[in-house]
């Protein structure tokens, strides 16, 4: 039988179980009667969550001038949507942790997904965007099909990253070479397996090509800048040390002045290694 | 970041080769350098 990327995610589910706790949260999320405390019950099933999300919400990269001790609080201070996005973050970047540092080091991996997706947010604030919060998420898991490959595809993954990297062709021209699909594939048929919303499926999908954004143009766009972006400074690296080609239509649809770019990468540069170690030492 | 501090031409040329250098955002990320960070001890 023919591997393709939706056999291999779900050949791969057994290692990377759903994020239960995003999904109990999101369902919440739609109930008109949900309370905070119903919220904040969801998440104390789980302590060890718990405890990395108030780490998270008290470290530098929030800034809040005092200490936040209960997921209620935290609740109130920055939303319910927003924890969540946090909770499907610190949910996926704990479930990929035993990745081999012999095929990529994870720290860049995800430092690079965690500029993205500071990035990601900063453009779509200037971009007047609301529930930026998702854009956060959509940038952190644009290449987490990656690491469906790195976990079940070990070796054909190691020969995409070396050929990526000595040839001439990018990452995912490599993937598609030798695997036969690339991580944008793999991703897209996890975050389907996973019920993730619709939005970010079409971001993981299409963040190479934002022209055949299917639902959400907008945050594809502005994710496959951020993607751009990040990888030219660069902040990390997902495998891939070379700068992916731009979509000039991407950046002309989200309507920016040039002079922001060197703004928030300066910003990124500040509070990166801040995040990045809060996120990946909780 | 120590990478681009230690980058040569070359080397970043390189790293741009899927890029088309004549697109106005590219030619600046190209050229962009973040801030040296100013370590001057406190007095």
């Amino acid at each position: 039988m023919t591997l393709s990327a939706t056999s291999l995610v779900n050949r791969s589910l057994e290692l990377v179980s759903p994020p239960s706790t995003y999904t109990r949260l999101d369902t919440l999320i739609q109930d008109p009667d949900s309370a905070i405390d119903d919220f904040a019950s969801v998440i104390n099933t789980d302590p060890a969550l718990a405890t990395r999300l108030l780490k998270i919400v008290n470290s530098p990269f929030y800034g809040f001038p005092s200490q936040i001790n209960t997921i209620s609080r935290a609740i109130t201070i920055i939303g319910t949507r927003e924890l969540n996005h946090l909770v499907l973050a610190t949910s996926v970047m704990n479930a990929f942790s035993g990745i081999p540092s012999t095929l990529i080091n994870m720290d860049s991996f995800w430092q690079h997904s965690l500029a993205c997706a500071m990035t990601a947010r900063q453009l779509a604030n200037a971009c007047g965007q609301r529930g930026t919060e998702r854009l956060f998420t959509a940038g952190l898991l644009h290449n987490i099909g990656s690491l469906v490959m790195y976990q079940s595809l070990p070796e054909l993954a190691r020969e995409a990253i070396s050929s990526a990297r000595f040839g001439n062709e990018t990452i995912f021209q490599a993937e598609q070479r030798i695997i036969g699909f690339d991580h944008s594939e793999v991703g897209e048929a996890l975050a389907l397996a996973w019920r993730l919303p619709e939005s970010l499926v079409d971001t993981i999908r299409h963040h190479h090509y934002p022209a055949e954004a299917k639902t959400a143009a907008l945050d594809v766009a502005i994710v496959h800048v951020a993607d751009v972006m990040v990888s030219a400074v660069p902040f990390g690296h997902a495998g891939d040390a070379h700068v992916p080609p731009l979509d000039p239509n991407a950046w002309q649809l989200l309507g920016l002045d040039l002079n922001i770019v060197p703004q928030i990468l300066t910003q990124i540069s500040l509070q990166l290694d801040s995040l990045t170690a809060t996120m990946l030492k909780t | 970041m120590d990478q681009q501090q230690t980058e040569s031409l070359e080397e970043r040329q390189e790293r741009f080769c899927h890029t088309d250098l004549q697109q106005p955002l590219i030619k600046l990320l190209f050229e962009f350098q973040l801030p040296v960070p100013n370590n001057t001890p406190d007095e």
